[in-house]
């Protein structure tokens, strides 16, 4: 019911935004069309869809003076509406997701089966557009899915909090997202857009009209990324429950954290850059053309300045759930753990001071060069303790190999030839040969589909029990796990390979000699798309038909799994009180959280 | 911080599974550092600076090994070694790590970050460095190419020469060539895989890029070889690509030739006995052409009294590979050169004594139809 109003609202708000613009071109004498109405409409449009699917109910009625209606249902129908329960936001935020993941995965067994052969099998155009649209909706996933989704869920329950710090700005930040897929999935319809993720101009300043759409869907995208950054900040500071010091956070606790803290200071970069780049194209300003003035450099400086920040906004709660999972599944405590903090904010002062390391073959200045390569390089130390955490975890531990257990493990040898390979290009002799080829396609795909998408991975099998109330299949989750694996190695070493022979990304021709490596991984890819069919069904059918759950089925220590699978609505029958470190493992009497007492009729002995 | 995070006791024990876990690392390190020994990692290397970037990479995967096999190790040790069969019935060992663990390892990873950013970093820049600029000092002038990118096509600009081309990148072995590149549209890039060369297209920047090709070869034989869009341009980047030619000097010249090389002097050959004279400091030709691999004779008449002359044929304008000198000699006089047969190509000759635009020409040797 909600979504349909929604919709309405949506229709509405495009026809009146489009009509205000109409309205004022006709006023000025100026042809009736163009971009601007259909910017101006979609802005209108988010707003309406936003009212309609419950933000009035829930929380504009107040600024009018009504009573802001916050009954909420229960059972499925909680899920279609606007909802403030952090869960309830958190499952809105996985399942959505998973499908934009699996959209994307079709792009990308598209991508690869144009590339089986050298020639052109699809149109130049089309293959940029869908290389495009599978980039932009991936890096949406990497950037969203962990931290909108298992941040949502896990953060409040591991802190010992009845709910986010902002409710309703957490359930706006969700509702966001919807508006932001229907943008960029209507590009096609408009001409789509080819300039990649990263829409580069002066290109995307003169290509087709799907490019103003990606422009609003990014400017969307990122203010539902500010604002979740925001709440999670304020959440983990503001609501821990009593004793739950910083120190005594479950890592993933801080990953998360520091995640929020790069959405919330980088994100405007990227809008800021692509609503020049729509100024530039409707309003005939230069800032990016040579010939009025402007610099196409200027431009990469500013996106790189968000989207260097991003990869870590993307991989650190990836580090965060792998390092949850190993230790409990080592059965140990958490190695260095004051050592993990430090890598995971070191990373943080540090991603923002490298972004040029992407422009060392952009043409800027060259005594730039050193400073980045050195900056970049210095990464590698906040990294290595990570490792370090993650090694001396396993290190002697009693290694229980579930599936949450195989994706972790995977992730530390994927995140381990994935950062290797990221020296080459931070070193400007070896990247001036191998920026913008298929080296490049390899690397990142190591690191996020390798480091994050697998410890997504690891998160969502770890916390299944808890969040459907059901066991998965576990034999199915292990096949899961080792099938990704080892297609994932099949389908990406070879693209090294490729890439250092002479394969430029971007592309959907190549020459004759690099027809083995492609025929190689192509197949490689159907068989690792094919793994998610089982997985999904796994855990589709696990949902409604698998085994009930226990409230700890892992015997794991954390907050989490000391309430009922799922929690009850807000969380906790009874305020936890944190006593000790987060991994008291091996420590006989030692505890994280002072175990509840069963609840007496009249508050007497305890 | 708190009571249960103080590290136990004592120094960490060195057991059974630390000796196999140092065994099997030392083993993979030196497996890993036999197969680059001989694995063809890289493609062919056509010009300097490929040596440059490829001994970075080179260096760079060296000290890849050991790290990527420290991981690996502790991976397959702990999978082997601490697998639980099951449920695991009891905890491991609470180990949290010392302080001095970790500056252990800070000082191991951050020692080889600084070693990175020094060697290969800092130091392969600067042979880059040096590599364009070497160049440009060793000779006169290195050769200006100019580059312009334009949505989907490139033209080559040889501006000493005057020629313009779409085709082809024809470029001469062994001297240096700078590059200068932009763009009239979008950004582009210049990518030649087989020199390890890139750099972006830009419009309203003159970018440059300074190689200096070792070997000849073409796009036919080696598909490194060619100058490739590399930055994303819209609808047909894929195939925006130029094949390159890399020739010896002579047949670079004879090439802008057929172009139409503006200002310099062509000629066919007519047999194979030449007569130049010299008068008044002058040659009385500004071109010579003969058939390839045939011996010839070149009759000097030295009209100038008193006043010695020669004539010399080289490849390259710095005179340094000379393929014949003649006899110097006083005027009046005339003698014969008799000259082995030549390579076809298109080569240079002069008067040694008088090395003046007037006392220099082209030296055209040409394959003849039916010779
Ligand atoms: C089934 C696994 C996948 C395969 C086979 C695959 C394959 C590809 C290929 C062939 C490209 C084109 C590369 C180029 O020409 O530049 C590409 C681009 C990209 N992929 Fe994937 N991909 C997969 C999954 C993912 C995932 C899970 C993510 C992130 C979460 C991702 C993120 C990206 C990004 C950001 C781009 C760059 C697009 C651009 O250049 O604008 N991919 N992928
Ligand atoms: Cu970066
Ligand atoms: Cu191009």
């Amino acid at each position: 019911m909600a979504i349909l109003k929604g919709i309405a609202g949506a229709v509405a708000g495009y026809a009146l935004g489009f009509a205000v613009v109409a309205a004022a071109q006709l006023a000025m004498g100026n042809p009736v069309g163009g971009a601007v109405p259909v910017v101006i409409g979609s802005v209108f449009a988010t707003v309406g869809w936003l009212l309609g699917v419950g933000l009035w109910r829930a929380w504009a009625r107040e600024w009018f003076g009504l009573e802001p209606r916050l009954d909420v249902p229960t059972g499925p129908g909680r899920y279609f509406r606007f909802n403030t329960d952090h869960k309830v936001i958190g499952v809105q935020y996985l399942v959505t997701f998973v499908i934009v993941f699996g959209l994307a995965g079709l792009l990308a067994m598209v991508i690869r089966w144009e590339l089986i052969t050298p020639a052109a099998d699809l149109g130049g155009d089309a293959y940029n557009q869908v290389m495009s649209l599978h980039g932009i909706l991936m890096v949406a996933v990497a950037v969203a899915a962990v931290l909108g989704g298992l941040g949502n869920y896990c953060v409040p329950l591991m802190i010992g909090a009845r709910d986010m710090a902002f409710p309703r700005l957490n359930a706006l930040s969700y509702w966001l997202i919807p508006p932001v897929a229907v943008l960029l999935l209507t590009a096609p319809f408009v001409g789509g857009w080819d300039s990649g993720w990263t829409a580069y101009p002066p290109l995307s300043v003169v290509n087709a009209g799907g490019q103003v759409l990606f422009v609003v869907a990014i400017v969307i995208f990122g203010l539902s990324s500010i604002l979740g950054g925001l709440n999670a900040i304020a959440t983990i500071l503001r609501m821990r429950a009593p004793g739950m010091t910083l120190m005594r956070m479950p890592i993933f606790v801080w990953s998360v954290l520091a995640a929020s803290i790069i959405s919330l200071l980088f994100t405007q970069f990227f809008a800021a850059s692509l609503i020049l780049v729509l100024l530039d194209r409707v309003a005939g300003t230069t800032f990016f053309e040579a010939a009025g003035g402007g610099n196409p450099l200027l431009y990469q400086h500013l996106f790189w300045f968000y989207s260097h920040p991003a990869v870590y906004v993307m991989i650190l709660p990836g580090f965060g759930i792998t390092l949850e999972v190993l230790t409990h599944f080592s059965r140990k405590p958490l190695f260095a753990y004051k050592g993990a903090v430090a890598g995971f904010l070191g990373i943080v002062v540090l991603s923002g001071i490298v972004w040029a390391h992407h422009m060392f073959t952009s043409g800027m200045a060259h005594f730039m060069n050193i400073p980045f390569m050195a900056l970049t390089e210095l990464i590698s130390i906040p990294t290595g303790l990570v490792f370090l955490s993650a090694l001396g975890t396993i290190w002697r531990g009693r290694l229980w190999l579930r599936t949450p257990m195989l994706f972790a493990l995977a992730v530390l040898f994927n995140f381990a030839i994935g950062g290797v390979t990221g020296i080459y290009l931070a070193d400007v002799a070896t990247d001036i040969h191998l920026q913008d080829t298929y080296f490049v396609v390899a690397h990142f795909h190591y690191t996020i589909v390798g480091g994050e998408i697998f410890a997504l991975m690891a998160g969502i099998y770890y916390w299944y029990p808890k969040i459907t109330g059901r066991m998965y299949r576990e034999g199915l989750g292990r096949l899961h796990a080792v099938w990704m694996f080892l297609a994932f190695q099949l389908v990406f070493l070879p693209l090294f390979v490729a890439g250092i022979h002479g394969m430029n990304r971007r592309i959907n021709e190549y020459v004759e000699p690099l027809r083995g490596y492609n025929v190689f991984a192509s197949v490689a890819a159907f068989v690792l798309g094919a793994v998610f069919l089982i997985a999904l069904g796994n855990l589709v059918w696990s949902w409604a038909r698998g085994r009930v759950a226990e409230a700890n089925p892992w015997r794991a220590t954390t907050l989490e799994w000391t309430t009922s699978s799922p929690p009850p609505p807000h969380n906790f029958e009874q305020t936890p009180e944190v006593v000790g470190d987060p991994y008291p493992y091996g420590e006989p009497g030692a505890v994280h959280v002072r175990p509840v007492t069963v609840p007496t009729i009249a508050g007497g002995s305890e | 911080m708190d009571e249960t995070q103080t590290p136990p006791k004592g120094r960490p024990r060195i057991g059974r599974e630390e000796l196999w876990a140092a065994l099997l690392w030392v083993a993979l390190t030196a497996a890993g550092e036999a197969v680059l020994w001989k694995a063809p990692l890289l493609p062919e290397r056509y010009a300097n600076t490929a040596h440059i970037v490829d001994d970075a990479f080179l260096v760079l995967t060296r000290l890849a090994v050991p790290v990527f096999a420290f991981v690996l190790t502790v991976l397959v040790v702990s999978l082997l070694r601490f697998r639980s069969r099951g449920e695991p019935a009891e905890d491991g060992e609470p180990i949290r790590g010392t302080p001095r663990t970790i500056a252990t390892w800070l000082g191991i990873t951050g020692g080889l970050a600084v070693l990175l950013i020094f060697y290969p970093g800092v130091y392969g820049i600067l042979e880059l460095q040096r590599a364009h600029s070497a160049g440009v000092e060793g000779e006169t002038e290195p050769l200006i190419v100019e580059i312009e990118a334009a949505r989907w096509a490139w033209t080559v600009t040889y501006p000493d020469a005057g020629v313009t081309t779409g085709e082809e990148l024809v470029l001469p072995v062994d001297r240096t060539i700078r590059f200068e590149i932009t763009s009239v549209d979008v950004l582009h890039s210049f990518w030649i895989p087989a020199f390890r060369a890139k750099i972006d297209a830009v419009p309203g920047l003159t970018t440059v890029t300074t190689v200096r090709p070792e070997r000849t070869g073409s796009y036919e034989d080696d598909p490194a070889l060619r100058l490739q869009c590399a930055e994303l341009c819209g609808l047909a980047h894929s195939t925006m690509m130029l094949p390159v030619r890399v020739v010896e000097g002579p047949a670079f010249d004879a090439w802008l030739l057929e172009q139409g090389a503006a200002g310099m002097p062509t000629c066919e050959p007519s047999g194979t006995e030449l007569r130049i004279v010299a008068e008044n400091i002058a040659f009385d030709q500004t071109c010579l052409a003969v058939p390839a691999d045939t011996p010839f004779t070149i009759e000097l008449v030295n009209n100038d009294a008193g006043v010695p002359h020669n004539l010399s044929i080289a490849e390259d304008p710095e005179w340094t590979r000379v393929l014949y000198t003649g006899e110097t000699f006083d005027g009046v006089a005339t003698r014969t050169y008799e000259v082995p047969g030549l390579p076809a190509g298109v080569y240079r000759f002069r008067c040694d004594v008088h090395p003046i635009p007037a006392m220099s020409g082209t030296f055209v040797v040409k394959e003849v139809e039916g010779s």
